[in-house]
């Protein structure tokens, strides 16, 4: 090994030695900028982390208010305000909107249609529903489900509740109001 | 759409507490405008970082050439 040393050593010729020294001291001196910038990046990124969690919190606050003036605001259906309001000729007051195109609905169980004041019909035993069938055919069904002999009375569309007395009376109050605005302002409109 | 021509009253039950909420948005907007200002300035500090890096860097490569080249003369 001490015998191999002689052989590596090579001497070079430095015709600047005082540059080469500078540029060596000031390389050293950018790397070690370099590695505190580094840090101080990191840094920058943490606070940028940070901030960004905080709008990301507010944005979703917001929306949680926003929905929550949402569900404060009232809604009413054109046909809940004909309800409300049968004085007044909504179709005049209210520009309708473009209907989009109609989608194609789902024709609806035949059992399901029937509601109101209508009974429901028991399916006969010959015809079993679709889903009934669908059971009855499937290979790992060992006990084929019997057809249901009455239709499920939950499947009733709950009924309106009939409207109370003070619900009428603030409903008679309302059209009269609203019979007294018309007037006025047929009124107005004559002058 | 409902005409200009027609005035429409809508009761709103808790016209203060909407109005109360609407308040707390505006507040929570105007802090989100802050922090994205924020946002904007360390942004800002850490491209003048990157471009310090890539000056420093630079300044190294050719200083380290000027050594190489020193060092491969002689």
């Amino acid at each position: 090994m001490s015998e191999e040393q002689p052989q590596d050593e090579f001497f070079v010729r430095i015709t600047n030695p005082n540059a080469f020294r500078r540029n060596l001291l000031e390389a050293s001196k950018l790397t070690l900028s370099i590695l505190k910038e580094i840090y101080r990046v990191r840094q920058i990124r943490k606070t940028k982390q940070e901030v960004m969690e905080g709008i990301t919190k507010e944005i979703e606050e917001s929306k949680i208010l926003v929905q929550k003036i949402h569900e404060l605001i009232p809604q009413h259906s054109k046909e809940d305000l004909q309800r409300m309001f049968p004085g007044i000729d909504l179709d005049k007051l209210i520009e309708e909107p473009p209907k989009p195109e109609p989608k194609p609905k789902p024709q609806p169980a035949p059992h399901l249609e029937v509601y109101g004041e209508q009974q429901l019909q028991p399916l006969p035993e010959q015809q079993p529903s679709q889903w009934a069938k669908e059971l009855t055919t499937q290979p790992l069904e060992t006990k084929p489900q019997p057809p249901p002999q009455q239709p499920p009375q939950e499947l009733e569309r709950p009924q309106e509740p009939e409207p109370k007395p003070e619900q009428e009376k603030q409903l008679s109050e309302i059209e009269r109001l609203t019979q007294a605005f018309d007037e006025v302002q047929r009124r107005l409109q004559s002058l | 759409m409902i005409k200009e021509s027609n005035p429409v009253f809508v009761k709103i039950g808790k016209y203060n507490e909407i109005l109360e909420i609407v308040e707390v948005i505006n507040k929570k907007v105007a802090n989100v405008k802050q922090l994205l200002s924020e946002l904007e300035d360390l942004k800002n500090k850490e491209e003048n970082e990157i471009m310090s890096w890539e000056k420093s860097m630079d300044e190294i490569t050719h200083k380290l050439e000027s050594m190489h080249e020193e060092l491969s003369r002689g």
